[in-house]
């Protein structure tokens, strides 16, 4: 287990390095997509290496100059990397309207250091409708078309097909995993199973598989640790990991992460793409489900008690007995919707603190008292 | 027929007063247009009429031809905060909804009236803020958060909402952008007319909108007459002038009455710039503003400006609306309407974009400065703010002065701390005019 995991843990813990390691021993172009929703599949099958731009954990210094310091980290992070320069390996990067700041993301691109190949796209934010579909539609052929011309290399619809099943499979190795993790809690510590997922956002997805599968073949034959710890479920955390220091907190005091529908958790492999059909069409049949709940995109038709219906559901499955909802500070989509989501939560009976995370060094402290007492009051409850 | 509106010159010298500056007697009435605006909306269940919210880009033109008096998100604010009556709509929002301070001051004063009429404490707003909840949410998305807006708003409220997405970014080329306004028509007349129809009962009165457009179009051609003389040194007007007038362009188009307005504001600037009356007695520092009309500090700031010699005069949120009006036919309108959003109202708030029009303005109005006033909980005009002013600084060699502020929430705002900084900008400017 530890060679996978190791591999795993190695990537995320310097993504600058294994990225451009990565580069330079396979002589292969790598484009930088910021997060959520750009097909990675496209790029996969241009032959280059989708790699989702990761939050640094260095201190900004000269990116202080470009952005307020009330948006959020990963932004932050991002336009410090592209003035000094230390994402200069990159042989090209995609961007799309994630939410306000990417606008801000991409200008930074344009200005300081830009990579040779720099893409916006316009992924349609509605989930429903034949003009979303077409325009999807539209927007990944001129995706296609501008990787085709990066590269020199044709994408047909059988390299694209050949991709889409890659990331599938990824997608249903990773269920696995969480399948494993919510019938044997504590298998894995909270940060190595964000660190498996994040992994796959860096590692080319044919070694991510062949990694995920040793591993899983080997946590298959081991036991759940005994333990009494409260089970916990993670929600929210958009576009980079959570700290692992918060995360080791909640192992530490007593609790264990049993499911989550963080970003660099079960949203990333969420809803395998169907394999028939249009290729381009089965991606935006994907890119528009509507669970797990996407407040980057828009749902004509929701309910405002959708997305604590969702949280609940996962709570239901893993046998959660509370939620810790990860707010990145400074994120729009996720605190906007925070207030229905907290009043579907309490209306359901399910415990859940919410807890604002920084990309900077705060001190934890208060973190650890909030998270020690919210587990204590739900292990007095029970 | 067109309604009359008139300011009396008492209510013009007040304004005036106030403000500090020799602000033109022609926008003073816009107030009591404002105040028809709302009071058409508040009666239309009376009248039997549906309700439309309109959030985001100007499409309130296509639920206003539907005979629906609509609110406009970008009015509302601005009514709220320039009277300062937003304070208990936030505090319901903040306290009883539960979001967060830095939520945008927009969702919160409008998810604060839903909630308001939800919970029965509608008691604790003004009368003047009490709009109806909507029949019909109409979502444009210039700003992502516009969506989520509209679709708190329509979740809470419990009635339809249809999205019209505003879809410039990623266009290059002119012919990305027609096939990008084909697209927004598309959804125009597939999604958002349909259920304008379903909410009126009544098939779309397509010759209405014609019209509504047609006199969206004189009024935007008197405005660039406006915004032309403002090159005048002295200029006639302020961009808060400007800003001030943009019901007719935004929030409540196709009346004849606006026409009326334009044309009395053109005149009367037209008279002043070929006396060289300005705003101001001397017009010290051309400025450049980034932002909204911000209403939160609208008063403040040109107190602070106007003694010392300050002029706001150019930004691109006053600057977006309806540009080029030549190209607007109201024989083709859906389609003239979907170009001019995709191809100039809607890219303005990206900053990819803004950065050249903010350049333009700066060179075509001479600008001495800029301020961009940083809104903590708006990131549509926060973000690029500072690659902005690093690019006012080389290409120009002129200085930017980038505060945190909010369009709606004081209790963002330091005064105290913002006159200084003003203070010292406009001194910066100084010193480097001695420099060079």
């Amino acid at each position: 287990m530890n060679g996978s995991l190791e591999q795993f843990l190695l990537a995320t813990e310097n993504p600058y390095r294994y990225v451009a390691e990565w580069k330079q021993k396979n002589h292969k172009k790598v484009v930088g997509l910021h997060p959520m929703s750009i097909p990675e599949e496209m790029v996969h099958a241009a032959g280059v290496l989708p790699a989702v731009i990761w939050c640094s954990s260095d201190p900004i210094t000269l990116g202080q100059a470009y952005a307020p310091t009330y948006h959020c980290g990963f932004t932050r992070s991002f336009i410090d990397d592209m003035v000094r320069g230390t994402l200069g390996f990159m042989d090209g990067m995609i961007f799309h309207d994630t939410c306000l700041v990417a606008r801000g993301s991409h200008l930074a691109a344009t200005r300081h250091n830009p990579p040779r190949y720099l893409k916006y796209i316009h992924l349609p934010p509605s989930i429903r409708g034949s003009v979303a579909r077409d325009l999807f539609a539209d927007t990944l052929e001129d995706l296609k078309a501008s990787l085709e011309e990066l590269t020199g290399e044709r994408i047909t619809e059988q390299s694209l097909w050949r991709s889409i099943q890659v990331y599938n499979e990824n997608r249903s190795l990773l269920e696995k995993l969480y399948r494993l993790r919510r019938t044997k809690p504590g298998i894995l510590k909270a940060r190595e199973t964000v660190a498996i997922v994040h992994s796959s956002m860096l590692m080319p997805k044919e070694e991510h598989n062949d990694l995920l599968k040793r591993l899983i073949s080997e946590l298959e034959k081991k036991a759940a640790p005994a333990n009494k710890r409260v089970k916990l479920v993670l929600s929210g955390h958009f576009c980079y990991p959570p700290r692992a220091d918060i995360l080791d907190m909640i192992d530490e005091l007593g609790g264990v992460v049993v499911d989550d529908e963080i970003f660099c958790g079960s949203r990333y492999f969420a809803n395998p793409v169907k394999e028939a059909g249009n290729p381009i069409s089965a991606l935006f049949d994907r890119y528009s489900q509507k669970t797990p709940p996407d407040p980057t995109k828009v749902d004509t038709e929701g309910k405002w008690t959708d997305w604590g219906d969702s949280i609940t559901g996962v709570v239901r499955r893993s046998g959660a007995q509370g939620v810790i909802s990860l707010m990145v500070k400074f994120c729009p989509p996720h605190q906007e919707w925070h207030p229905d989501i907290k009043r579907v939560l309490s209306g359901a009976g399910v415990p859940e603190l919410m807890l604002q995370t920084e990309r900077e060094a705060v001190t934890l402290a208060p973190i650890r008292t909030r998270i020690e007492a919210f587990i204590e009051s739900i292990r007095g409850a029970d | 027929m067109a309604q009359e509106f008139t300011a009396t010159p008492e209510e013009v010298e007040k304004v005036r007063q106030k403000v500090k500056a020799n602000v033109p007697a022609s926008v003073v009435k816009m107030g009591k247009m404002v105040d028809a605006y709302w009071e058409d909306i508040r009666r239309a269940p009376q009248e039997g009429k549906k309700v439309a919210w309109q959030v985001s880009a100007p499409g309130a033109i296509l639920t206003q031809a539907a005979g629906m008096p609509t609110l406009f998100q970008a009015a509302f604010a601005p009514y709220c905060t320039a009277r300062r009556w937003e304070g208990p709509l936030l505090q319901i929002a903040n306290e009883d909804f539960g979001f967060l301070p830095d939520t945008c001051s927009y969702i919160r004063l409008h998810s604060g009236l839903i909630h308001a009429w939800d919970t029965g404490q509608l008691d604790k707003i003004r009368p003047e803020l009490r709009i109806p909840r909507p029949d019909l949410v109409v979502c444009g998305r210039t700003c992502n958060e516009h969506s989520t807006l509209a679709e708190l708003v329509a979740r809470h409220a419990n009635c339809p909402m249809v999205l019209l997405d505003d879809i410039a970014m990623g266009c290059v080329t002119e012919a990305d952008y027609r096939k990008r306004a084909k697209f927004m028509e598309r959804q125009m007349r597939e999604d958002v007319i349909p259920a304008i129809e379903k909410a009126t009962g009544r098939p779309y009165p397509y010759d209405k909108l014609s019209e509504m457009l047609s006199v969206v179009k004189q009024v935007a051609i008197l405005r660039d007459e406006v915004t032309e003389l403002m090159k005048n040194k002295p200029s006639p007007c302020t961009m808060f002038d400007l800003g001030i007038s943009l019901l007719p362009l935004i929030a409540q188009m196709g009346r004849p009455e606006a026409v009326t307005y334009f044309k009395e504001f053109l005149d009367e600037c037209k008279d002043r710039a070929a006396k060289g009356i300005g705003v101001l007695p001397e017009e010290k520092y051309r400025l450049y503003w980034d932002g909204y009309t911000t209403w939160s500090v609208l008063g403040t700031v040109m107190r602070m400006l106007a003694p010392r010699g300050g002029i706001p005069l150019a930004g691109r949120y006053t600057w977006s609306f309806w540009l080029h009006p030549e190209m607007l036919d109201p024989e083709k309108p859906l389609e003239s309407i979907a170009y001019s959003l995709v191809r100039y109202m809607i890219p303005p708030a990206h900053p990819y974009f803004a950065k050249d029009m903010i350049m333009e303005l700066i060179e075509d109005y001479q600008l001495d400065g800029c301020i961009m006033l940083s809104y903590v909980t708006c990131r549509m005009f926060n973000v690029g703010q500072e690659e902005f002013a690093e690019m006012a600084e080389r290409k120009f060699g002129i200085p930017s002065l980038i505060f945190p502020c909010d369009m709606v929430d004081r209790t963002h705002v330091n005064e105290a701390q913002l006159n200084t900084r003003v203070e010292a900008f406009l001194e910066m400017i100084d010193a480097r005019r001695r420099k060079y």
